[in-house]
């Protein structure tokens, strides 16, 4: 809508609280590969949001046990035959639209 | 003297301000409810949502009683729709729904209170207002269109005894309608729904437990069943080879490594064939909505 906009959820990743141990660590461990690990190779991945954002979304979202889940799924999509179809929305930057929120269980 | 000069003044001056006046009222406007509405609308037409909800809201505020406040709320909700702010839109419609009942905006304020409700994915909330509209107002313009739009709905829902109702009523009680010989049309395509091919999302989930990527290539998803092979292949055969080495850390390692890959490759194959079903039911759908000419555009 032309004006001021509502607060949408933006593709960046932002911390949220998140009580479990194990939840903290591998977040912890996502956050340490966004920052130190990632910027050395660029901007590579294909999706959009990138692997790392999809896991530390899905992880945040939905715990630990479906985050691995649906990160370790999404990790093995994540190869070079990948292309826009029925799975996947080409964006304008040319990444293929895959948020977690597509990738839940049936019936949720 | 000196008095009729000061007489004089004062005459011109009263003459001067009674000029001024004149000219300052054939500038300006008078805000009424009209002019209101006017610039509500034109921001409207041109696609300025945010400042059209504002003026409506004007509108509402500085004339409450007005006999268009139906008007300027039903406005309001079409603002928010086209502007996709779904939620904003539902509660301006729901608004002429229970504040103006006797609003001839009644029909149209239930339609895209209902179709607001649709994209929020408020589904049983979407088929009630649609379901009402075509009961309480069957000789409404917007009755039909409800009844194509519960179709679609309901096939989205993955209900096809649902849509094959609501067209049947599109057929019995518009028979003269444009949409009745549409709704002829897409029949045939709701019995062709039914007979849809599917996947088990359990069968695709045991058949990667079994063989790693099987479930995935069960999905038509090849690749992804490749990649989950190779994966899985040379994480369990590292893990036996650290084993059969005796090199127990390492084999610890790369089996905690490639194990949550395994229950991964199971997950992500049920959510393949899931996937899949969803296209096949997409691809069908699309064509239905194309065959009642339902679409979201206002």
């Amino acid at each position: 809508m032309k004006g001021p906009k509502t607060a949408s959820r933006s593709s960046r990743v932002e911390p949220q609280a998140s009580t479990s141990c194990v939840d903290l660590v591998l977040l912890g461990a996502i956050r340490f590969y966004r920052k130190d690990i990632s910027p050395i190779g660029g901007n590579r991945c294909g999706f959009s949001p990138s692997c790392s954002a999809f896991g530390y979304r899905a992880l945040s979202d939905y715990g630990a046990t479906r985050g691995i889940l649906m990160t370790g799924d999404r990790l093995m999509r994540c190869n070079i035959w990948k292309k826009p179809g029925p799975d996947y929305t080409l964006l304008p930057n040319g990444k293929l639209y895959d948020p977690p929120s597509r990738n839940l269980p049936p019936g949720r | 003297m000196r008095k009729t000069v000061l007489l004089l003044l004062a005459l011109a001056l009263v003459l001067g301000r009674i000029g001024m006046d004149r000219v300052q009222a054939e500038e300006a406007v008078l805000l009424t409810a009209d002019v209101q509405l006017k610039i509500a609308d034109a921001f409207l037409d041109e696609a300025e949502y945010y400042r059209a909800v504002t003026e409506f809201k004007r509108f509402l505020i500085l004339f409450p009683d007005s006999r268009r406040a139906d008007y300027a709320l039903f406005r309001t909700g079409m603002a928010c729709y086209r502007g996709e702010e779904y939620e904003s839109a539902a509660r301006a419609f729901a608004s002429v729904r229970e504040l103006h009942p006797g609003s001839v905006h009644q029909e149209k304020s239930r339609y895209y209170e209902a179709l607001s409700c649709w994209k929020l994915k408020q589904y049983a909330q979407a088929e009630a207002v649609l379901d009402v509209l075509a009961e309480v107002y069957p000789e409404s313009e917007e009755a039909p269109r409800a009844l194509a739009a519960s179709t679609v709905l309901a096939l989205e829902r993955g209900r096809p005894a649902a849509a094959r109702r609501s067209l049947h009523r599109i057929l019995e009680h518009y028979p003269g309608h444009l949409l009745s010989r549409r709704a002829a049309d897409a029949l045939p395509l709701v019995d062709e729904y039914e007979g849809l091919p599917s996947k088990s999302p359990s069968l695709a989930g045991f058949m990667s437990a079994v063989l790693p990527g099987s479930g995935y290539i069960y999905a038509r998803h090849y690749h992804d069943g490749v990649t989950a092979f190779l994966i899985n292949a040379l994480a369990i055969s590292g893990t036996a080879a650290g084993v059969h080495q005796e090199n127990y850390p390492v084999a610890g390692i790369v089996g905690a490594v490639g194990l949550p890959f395994y229950f991964a490759n199971i997950y992500g194959s049920a959510n393949a064939a899931r996937k899949w079903n969803m296209g096949v039911r997409k691809v069908l759908v699309d064509r239905i909505s194309l065959v009642l000419d339902f679409h979201f555009h206002p």
